[in-house]
């Protein structure tokens, strides 16, 4: 990954995703070692992900839809390098900033401002640029008065608004996100739409995942729709949106 | 550019390692002392004039041995065969070596101090004794010369090699430098979460070898007898490193599986992890290391300039215990057994490595055990330079250096080789 010349934003090539399940869970070497001398290790193949391909152009806003296990966040998380797919290739033009669950890393027992600077370096970000962006992500939380409260003391929808404001204080080539837009108060919902609109204008290719089909319709140009791990569908986004709907 | 130089600082950082280790750790020293003894030995002994020569020389003694001598070295010339030495310890009369020497410079270690020797040669060849010199370290010779730059050219295409473009350890240090930040933060963090709510605090970090050294000091010196002369520093000087080791392996073990939430969040490259706990204990080492600074000298021990050696054994310590550390991590990932084990073996091997009694205070067929325990030899280097004043020699050094470099080694692979499946069972 971090290939910068490459004419799309994401390409997934033939990705399949295969968790081994063994029937039930060994995690001690005892079981395991008995198990395996009674030849009793079972494997259930299940497969995740079966052969996806697609290829999203940059700029793009490109929505995947599909019924709950189907595969949407294994994709996600494949795309934004926390698993490495069992088969296929995927690779990714530019920096990525996945908005897969916000806040990865806060700890509770720390202050916001700490939890600032630790969750900023968890997605990679350099000591000097946190510095500068501070306020910008305290403006935009609107916690500057609880700056130095404990987090554990902070309601989730304090706690998403942080997550939401350092995650989306780069402007990344990539974005992707997943079913992030239903936190905070309606006020907080708008800012969120309105800073995710203001990264779309400024050529970030978006991958969304959502249940709601209205937003897909009318945030997104392309849309794929997964079911059980298969692409089912590819192709403008209010085509796929129909279909889906026709379920 | 700035790649170019980190490059070159790191090519320094070797060139200078490697004159380091064979200068002056080594058994080299360029500011040898050597006691020259050929004057008075040729009126010691059987010889009373010169020169100091053939077949009827039996014995030379060497009386006041200078302090610190470790070789004795003998020019011959003329020497017909091999000359067979032998070295008494005159005050016991015990045989303290054997050797052959041949023509040219001969250097005979010691093995220890003695303050009387008698130097007794074969009866039936015939030589011309030169020179017969005292020294404390060997002076340098080719054989050190072509060591050094055989260390050097090795270095030198090593960093070439990596230093090529594309090349994936150059890659693999880019991405590291990047997340050098986090593993900061996440030092601070695991900090500031260990003493948040305590009144002494950072204090502890001190406080805690001190309590637990005046308990192991009364247990062993009133209740068990020990007779180690200053046992307190002694104790406190093996716990140090033995603490490092277990503590960073110890926190390095549930590494992966404690960041369960993180790995499967966001992608941040997962040996941080271990790497992060071996730092954090690394932090509370020296804090620990500063008590037995202030210790050391009340109880008793002056603090000499080879206390200023204090980082190396440390470094040892460190780089092995992030091999050990990676390997437990990747393991515990999949078999959580291995986390209720390990606190067992670390008792086990506390009590086999000489941390808590001397190894003089073990039985010789016993002793062959710390042959196999890198602990022995870090624990044994921290002492010399803390305690003893000694500074350890070249074999110490490759040795400890051996079992830190190829644990790190086995380390990054088997991480590197299990680390994408750990998301599947955590």
């Amino acid at each position: 990954m971090g290939v910068t010349d490459l004419p799309n934003a994401i390409e997934v090539n033939d990705v399949s995703m295969v968790f081994n399940m063994t029937e039930d869970k060994v995690l001690s070497i005892k079981e395991y070692l008995l198990k395996f001398v009674q030849g009793k290790i079972r494997y259930r193949a299940f497969f995740a992900l079966t052969g996806v391909t697609f290829t999203v152009e940059k700029g793009d806003i490109f929505g995947i839809v599909g019924l709950n296990g189907s595969g949407k966040s294994t994709l996600l998380k494949i795309i934004s390098g926390i698993m490495k797919p069992t088969l296929g290739k995927v690779s990714v033009a530019g920096s990525i900033a996945p908005l897969i669950e916000l806040g990865a890393g806060f700890n509770m027992e720390l202050t916001a401002r700490e939890n600032i600077f630790l969750n900023a370096s968890v997605l990679g970000y350099s000591k000097q640029y946190i510095k500068d962006k501070f306020d910008e992500i305290v403006e935009f939380s609107e916690m500057r008065s609880f700056l130095d409260v404990p987090m554990k003391n902070y309601s989730s929808g304090m706690v998403a608004r942080i997550g939401f404001a350092v995650a989306t204080v780069t402007k990344p080539s990539v974005l992707i996100i997943d079913e992030i837009l239903g936190v905070g108060d309606f006020l907080f919902q708008q800012k969120c739409e309105k800073r995710i609109n203001d990264l779309m204008s400024g050529g970030t290719t978006v991958l969304l995942v959502s249940h709601s089909i209205e937003q897909i319709r009318s945030m997104c140009k392309h849309a794929m729709w997964l079911e059980k791990g298969h692409m089912k569908m590819i192709g403008e986004a209010s085509n796929v949106c129909m279909a889906y709907q026709g379920v | 550019m700035k790649a170019k130089l980190t490059w070159f600082a790191l090519f320094l950082i070797g060139v200078m390692f490697v004159s380091f280790a064979t200068v002056v750790i080594g058994d080299v020293d360029l500011r040898a002392k050597h006691t020259d003894i050929t004057e008075k030995a040729r009126y010691t002994g059987f010889i009373t004039e010169q020169p100091l020569s053939t077949g009827e020389l039996s014995f030379i003694d060497i009386d006041d041995m200078p302090q610190g001598t470790k070789y004795v070295e003998l020019k011959l010339s003329n020497a017909s065969d091999k000359v067979k030495v032998t070295l008494f310890d005159n005050a016991t009369t015990e045989q303290i070596i054997e050797a052959g020497i041949s023509n040219g410079r001969n250097f005979i270690d010691l093995q220890g101090y003695y303050q009387y020797v008698q130097i007794r040669f074969a009866p039936n060849v015939s030589f011309d004794l030169l020179n017969l010199r005292l020294s404390n370290h060997l002076p340098l010779r080719v054989r050190h010369i072509l060591g050094f730059i055989l260390f050097l050219s090795a270095w030198t295409a090593f960093m070439v090699f990596a230093g090529r473009k594309g090349n994936v350890t150059f890659a693999h240090i880019a991405i590291f430098k990047r997340y050098i930040y986090l593993l900061i933060n996440l030092v601070k963090m695991d900090f500031a979460t260990k003493y948040r709510r305590s009144v002494l605090g950072v204090l502890w970090s001190v406080l805690n070898p001190l309590l637990m050294m005046i308990v192991m000091y009364t247990v062993f010196s009133k209740l068990f007898r020990v007779t180690v002369p200053n046992y307190p520093v002694f104790y406190l000087t093996g716990t140090l490193i033995f603490g490092l080791m277990s503590e960073a392996t110890g926190n390095a073990l549930g590494s992966v599986v404690g960041s369960a939430g993180l790995i499967k969040k966001v992608y941040i490259p997962k040996y941080i992890f271990p790497i992060e706990k071996c730092m954090f204990a690394l932090v509370n080492t020296i804090f620990s290391f500063v008590a037995v600074l202030i210790l050391t000298p009340i109880l008793g021990v002056p603090l000499r300039p080879t206390v200023l050696l204090f980082f190396i054994p440390i470094l040892y310590t460190l780089v092995f215990s992030m091999g050990l550390g990676m390997i437990l991590a990747a393991g515990n990932a999949f078999f959580r057994d291995i986390g209720h084990l390990y606190g067992v073996l670390i008792t086990m091997w506390q009590f086999l490595t000489p941390v808590i009694y001397s190894e003089d205070a073990v039985p010789m067929e016993v002793r062959a055990v710390f042959v196999f325990n890198p602990m022995y030899y870090y624990v044994k280097y921290f002492r010399d330079v803390m305690m003893y004043n000694r500074i350890p020699d070249l074999r110490q050094n490759m040795i400890c250096l051996a079992w830190s470099v190829s644990f790190l080694i086995v380390g990054l692979v088997v991480f590197k080789v299990k680390q994408d499946k750990f998301i599947l069972y955590i």
